[in-house]
């Protein structure tokens, strides 16, 4: 693979690489800081120390319960979504299906038309139904949102692995399913690791669908987060934005090592 | 199950190839082959770069289905059956181990496939990793090995599971020369021994000739001649075969007449006798084209009464077993003469004049259909 290679001399080049950094980690990371000050209102820089939102969060039923949410929903989309869209890589990579690139590009639609166009769809459909503030109805409409980002994932893991093995594997003895259990799934792992790991967190981050499609009663993380914005501005919400964070931050680092491992 | 081949006796059996084609729309990739395969035979493909060999090859091992004709292996007719109920081994030009596994777990993979239990797949590795010398190396993953033992490791996974045909699509294409001409033995060695009937495609001539037992030689998805390698060497059928396999002079000239063995042709007005290549050759009066190996062509000093074409030195080049000899004949054609290093044609200069003559049996005769 070319890479840029960067001398140690070019030092307007580093600088600018940091600022473009900061750029776009600080509007995260400020929250970080924020969410240990003591007072109950949101200030920058905070002037003291305290894990008081952290103990409020934790303490608090709606905020546990829309946390638990997330997670339970983010988990459920993760496997529905990893299952089906390593099947869809498949099919798509070494299937003899006519049609493909049609196929691929409809797949992948849900990653261009915006969110909110989804957002409005699904809620006019899933309200007659009673689907809305479910976990069915979240769990259905994330996989939906999730499959793009495993099926670009695990189609490129696909892509690099030689198909001759698969052939090898069949005149070996295997049939074309444990052929692939026996060889392409060991030898794609990581990649679909590493898709697993983007479908969780495609649901875990995802806010215009669920601002829409959230219940009284089930409502998640992010959803729960935009009310407290428009009843009470605390720190609870700085508190809660580091856990997202570190969640995210945490399974990032997983999937990536996932992915380095696919590329050795 | 059977034993290991090492314990098995003969297991090889005949293949059959009865017209078979395969057509990607408009390209004839393979057009109409037939071709049997003795049992225990070691057939070769060759034939320059898009004749067929890997279509045909895939096509036995079931990866692709003929557009026309059928496969009949050990009296079966498998044309429609999957690859992975074929019993035909298969060594892959780049050797297709699974890097996940061990050298014993790729060569045992075929007999897991087979519900072979623990202990005897176990012995059965070993016993093949004995065979193709790598017994220290069971453990090894194929990155940990060089090119030549994954070969070996390739070979041993395509002969564990004791199949009916063994095919390879240019095997050895990665090595270099010297591993190559070492694993061409070792291949040969282990394929008399299993008595294996083996199906080899190569690019390398030369390899093809001195493993085979037959060489099929293909051009534009067609077999153009089939045969052993010294009946294909000394006796072509066709401009085709004499000029693809090892090195081949072709003299213009017209046939003066031909009897029931050998002819008589004139070489720019030069009488000379030769024999007609199995193909018909033309009407005495037609011209012809005159296949000579440099190693058959004879080369005097041109004196007074010398019989032969005359022709003079263009260039002598020494290349350590042999000496070749580039030589002008008069009508503008330039020929090469092998010949040994001390013999008096090392004597000769550029520039000399000689006289080019042969044995009437190793002169073939072809119609000339060339402009
Ligand atoms: N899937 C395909 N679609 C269209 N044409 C094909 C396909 N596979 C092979 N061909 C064509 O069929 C012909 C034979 O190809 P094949 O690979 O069998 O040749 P080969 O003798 O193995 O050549 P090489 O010595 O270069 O390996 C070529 O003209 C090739 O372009
Ligand atoms: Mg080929």
């Amino acid at each position: 693979m070319p890479s840029l290679r960067i001398r140690a001399g070019d030092l307007p080049l580093r600088l600018f690489g940091l600022a473009v950094l900061a750029f776009l980690l600080l509007p995260t990371l400020i929250m970080v800081p924020v969410s240990f000050d003591s007072v109950h209102f949101i200030r920058f820089p905070p002037r003291d120390f305290s894990l008081r939102w952290y103990r409020e969060y934790l303490a608090d039923p709606e905020w546990m319960a829309a946390t638990v949410f997330s997670l339970q929903i983010a988990a459920l989309t993760m496997l529905a979504a990893t299952v089906l869209g390593t099947m869809t890589a498949v099919a798509l990579e070494r299937g003899r299906l006519p049609g493909r690139e049609a196929i691929r590009a409809l797949l992948l639609a849900p990653l261009l038309v915006p969110h909110v166009v989804v957002a409005i769809a699904v809620y006019l459909q899933f309200t007659p139904i009673g689907l809305t503030g479910t976990t069915t109805g979240f769990v259905l409409i994330h996989t939906a949102l999730a499959i793009p980002y495993v099926v670009l994932v695990v189609s490129a893991s696909l892509a690099r692995l030689d198909p001759t093995l698969d052939r090898a594997a069949m005149n070996l003895g295997a049939s074309p399913t444990r052929a692939f259990f026996a060889v392409t799934l060991p030898l794609i792992r990581p990649g679909i690791f590493a898709a697993a790991v983007f479908a969780f967190l495609s649901s875990f981050d995802e806010t215009v669908v669920a601002f829409f499609i959230s219940g009284d009663r089930h409502k998640t993380l992010t959803r729960k987060m935009f009310e407290d914005i428009d009843m009470n501005l605390s720190p609870i919400i700085a508190a809660a934005s580091t856990v997202i964070v570190v969640v995210t931050i945490a399974l990032m680092w997983l999937g990536r090592s996932a992915a380095a491992q696919v590329s050795k | 199950m059977s034993p290991l081949p090492t314990e098995a006796a003969t297991r090889g059996v005949a293949v059959a190839i009865e017209d078979v084609s395969k057509h990607f729309g408009p390209v004839r990739a393979v057009d109409g082959v037939t071709l049997s395969v003795r049992a225990g035979e070691f057939l070769s493909l060759v034939g320059p770069s898009g004749s067929g060999k890997t279509t045909l090859l895939m096509m036995i091992a079931g990866f692709d289905e003929p557009t026309g004709g059928r496969f009949v292996v050990g009296g079966r007719d498998i044309t429609h059956v999957p690859p992975h109920k074929r019993d035909i081994g298969m060594v892959f030009q780049k050797y297709a181990l699974f890097p996940h596994l061990t050298a014993a777990q790729n060569i045992a993979f075929p007999l897991r496939m087979r519900g072979v239990s623990r202990a005897e797949r176990d012995r059965r590795a070993r016993l093949a990793l004995d065979m193709v010398k790598l017994p220290d190396h069971a453990d090894r993953f194929p990155a940990q090995l060089s090119g030549g033992q994954q070969q070996r490791v390739a070979l041993a996974r395509a002969l564990v599971f004791d199949p009916q045909v063994i095919l390879m699509d240019e095997p050895l294409g990665a090595l270099d020369k010297k591993l190559r001409q070492q694993m061409q033995l070792e291949i040969k060695e282990l394929q008399q021994r299993l008595g294996a009937t083996v199906i080899f495609v190569t690019h390398d001539q030369e390899e093809a000739l001195t493993m085979s037992d037959r060489v099929a030689v293909m051009s534009e998805g067609r077999v153009e001649q089939v045969g052993s390698p010294r009946a294909l060497y000394e006796g072509p059928d066709s401009v085709f075969v004499a000029d693809f396999l090892g090195n081949m002079n072709f003299f213009r000239g017209r046939l003066d007449h031909a009897t029931g063995e050998g002819c008589r042709i004139s070489v720019g007005g030069i009488g000379m006798a030769a024999q007609p290549a199995a193909g018909a050759v033309a009407q005495p009066g037609s011209p012809v084209q005159v296949a000579v190996r440099p190693e058959r062509l004879m080369v005097s000093r041109e004196e007074a009464g010398t019989a032969g074409i005359p022709g003079r030195i263009r260039q002598q080049v020494f290349n350590g077993a042999s000496l070749t000899v580039v030589i002008d004949i008069a009508d503008g054609t330039t020929v090469q003469a092998a010949a040994d290093a001390r013999s008096a044609v090392a004597e000769l200069r550029p520039g000399d004049r000689v006289a080019v003559g042969w044995s009437a049996v190793d002169a073939h005769v072809f119609a000339d259909g060339l402009p």
